[in-house]
């Protein structure tokens, strides 16, 4: 049994964490940089940490400073939470040599499930779709040798990579050269680790991801899948849980292929596999693991009413999980909108200032993950993401709608949102129809509600 | 909690240097602080009563030099206390008044941690600490440590001067930002 949860994270996420301890008996402590001192979870805690200034590189990416801070307070589990070093294999392998318990899988399987082309090995070794594609490249000899294979477009991938760096879409064999070599040292400087594969760019694709926990005990389950397509450069907008309108028999097969997955790679805590589904085609492709918890895990937890994070603090302390995959019951749809403060006009740029009106929406189905107040200065060193609203409903349409009035209906002075643009692409008649791909808010949606809104 | 366990416990720390004080007996909490602005928040939850808590673990909070006793300003000040304004009434129980810091400290160049640690006063365990108040220091001396999991950062001074304060005790857990040590650039 665990006591003493240090939280390595800031944020929407270290009160989200704040609350799980509390609901399972644990005390916290939280780390803080210099520029967190008055956030919102410092309130929750028992005991709040300073470990370094407000730069992310030596406050919450230094894990040499997250552990001092665990060990100073005696802390015996960290919760990483999302981003920052939340997927660094170091920290699972420092945890443990401090006898900590890691939040998560352990260093090996974050290696096994985090690195692309391994995990794409690891499901095409169980006759996973990976859809078509390459291992690792050796260079740009095997690169266009690929590329005639598959046909253009391509897409180059960074092999450790993530959040779209190392990245790079190639339409034609005159690009490929410059691309490769351009995404590789993007992929050096971003993860040690230039190794790049490739895969054929389906051009009208949508998001899908599986939400599994493994209590490495037995049991690996899997809470539904969500649709995560409505992205603009790879970060994501709206997410909404079930995923909807699938093409026959996809939904079953991406539960099954991602619990299988997770099941072989010796793992244990919360996990997302990435899947693309061609609507064209009505074709799927594994893509990729998470191999941590995700911003948009409460949308699953509102459709099968599982907490993720109370479940990973469980695993983590050698329970088994609190219930079974039989136990598992989607019930309604829940989609969840990302409000941040930015100002989409000018290309999202961020707007960080102090929040002097905070009054977020209530009501039947709604649920606010924040960590605004009034009062509270948004710090310009970290992500810009001030809430996630996420509205619950019987079926997509009422959640939507619930959704839409919760955006109405929340009101922010002090900084601005996009709160105002998440309301207008809710309004689309492609998403109301579900007629949308991975590139439609940037290649449809955003040019014609740039135009109108920088107009007015 | 019996008033005698109470009045023991209450002397206890008024003999002390300690700056807060937790106590769990069975489901009695009792929380003492020196602190003007402290409050019942920081008692723990029901839940975790026996439980030993995090305020009395070896600490940011621990201990310090009598002198030392106020932390310089905001940048000294714990995170604690700059929470943003608890909501709740008093504190079960509150003795003393926070010590006064004298007009020297203020006056001297303050330097802070760098980052969470250990703080260590000299380079060995056994070795004569660095500085001790009143010596004599020059720019870029060693003053201390402060080490951060087996990676000892050498805490140097920014001018030349006197020390006159030492406000953290060797070995003592020590927050990014707060007071090490104060120099007198004058003296």
């Amino acid at each position: 049994m665990l006591r003493r949860v240090l939280i390595a994270n800031r944020g929407e996420i270290a009160v989200r964490i704040a609350r799980a301890c509390r609901e399972e008996g644990l005390e916290t402590v939280l780390a803080v940089s210099d520029a967190d001192r008055d956030s919102l979870a410092t309130r929750m805690v028992d005991r709040v940490i300073c470990i370094g200034p407000a730069a992310a590189a030596q406050s919450y990416l230094d894990i040499e400073r997250l552990l001092a801070a665990a060990t100073i307070a005696g802390c015996d589990a960290l919760h990483p939470g999302y981003g920052f070093v939340s997927e660094r294999p170091e920290l699972p392998d420092r945890c443990a040599e401090e006898g900590i318990a890691f939040v998560g899988p352990t260093a090996e399987a974050m290696r096994r499930s985090g690195d692309k082309a391994m995990a794409r090995a690891s499901a095409r070794a169980l006759g996973i779709s990976v859809g078509d594609g390459s291992d690792v490249l050796a260079g740009v000899e095997e690169a266009k040798d690929t590329a005639e294979r598959l046909g253009f477009p391509v897409l180059l991938k960074a092999s450790a990579g993530g959040g779209g760096r190392g990245m790079r879409r190639v339409d034609e064999p005159g690009e490929l050269a410059g691309a490769f070599i351009a995404a590789s040292a993007e992929a050096r400087q971003a993860f040690g680790d230039g190794r790049l594969f490739m895969e054929r760019f389906v051009t009208r694709a949508r998001h899908v991801e599986v939400q599994v926990l493994a209590d490495g005990v037995g049991q690996v389950v899997h809470l539904g899948h969500r649709d995560c397509t409505l992205q603009r450069r790879y970060q994501k907008v709206v997410e909404e849980a079930p995923a909807f309108d699938l093409p026959d028999g996809v939904g079953e097969q991406i539960l099954h292929a991602a619990v299988a997955l997770i099941g072989s790679l010796a793992y244990t805590g919360a996990a997302t596999c990435e899947f693309l589904v061609d609507q064209d085609r009505g074709t799927w492709a594994f893509l990729e693991i998470n191999a941590r918890l995700q911003v948009e895990h409460p949308v699953s937890e509102l459709v099968t009413g599982h907490d993720i994070v109370r479940e990973q603090l469980r695993i983590a302390g050698g329970a088994p999980l609190s219930f079974s995959l039989s136990e598992v019951e989607l019930s309604g749809h829940a989609i969840e909108a990302r409000v941040n403060a930015e100002r989409p006009e000018q290309n999202f740029m961020p707007v960080p200032g102090t929040v002097t009106r905070w009054q977020a929406p209530s009501g039947p189905g709604i649920r606010i993950d924040t960590a605004c107040y009034e009062g509270w200065s948004v710090p310009p060193y970290y992500d810009s993401l001030l809430a996630k609203l996420i509205a619950s409903g019987s079926n997509r349409e009422a959640a939507i709608d619930r959704l839409r009035g919760a955006l109405a209906d929340l009101r922010v002075a002090g900084v601005e949102t996009t709160a105002p643009f998440v309301l207008d692409v809710l309004d689309h008649a492609d998403v109301r129809a579900g007629r949308t791909h991975t590139r439609w808010l940037e290649e449809t949606f955003l040019p014609a509600w740039t135009e109108k809104a920088v107009a007015a | 909690m019996e008033a005698e366990v109470m009045k023991a416990l209450l002397e206890a720390f008024e003999q002390s240097d300690w700056q807060e004080m937790t106590v769990t007996i069975g489901g009695d909490h009792l929380y003492v602080s020196r602190r003007p602005d402290a409050s019942a928040e920081a008692l723990p939850h029901p839940s975790v009563a026996g439980g030993s808590l995090p305020g009395s673990a070896p600490a940011v909070s621990e201990p310090s030099p009598p002198s030392t006793a106020v932390p310089e300003g905001g940048n000294g000040a714990s995170a604690r206390e700059s929470e943003p304004a608890p909501a709740t009434g008093s504190a079960p129980a509150r003795t003393g008044s926070a010590p006064t810091v004298t007009g020297q400290v203020a006056d001297g160049v303050e330097i802070t941690a760098p980052s969470v640690g250990l703080f260590w006063r000299a380079p060995a365990p056994g070795a004569p600490p660095f500085v001790q108040v009143g010596s004599r220091v020059a720019t870029g001396d060693t003053l201390a440590i402060v080490e951060v999991m087996k990676l000892m950062n050498h805490i140097t001074a920014p001018s030349d001067g006197r020390v006159d304060a030492i406000l953290a005790e060797n070995g003592a857990a020590v927050e990014f930002g707060q007071t090490l040590i104060v120099i007198d650039p004058e003296g």
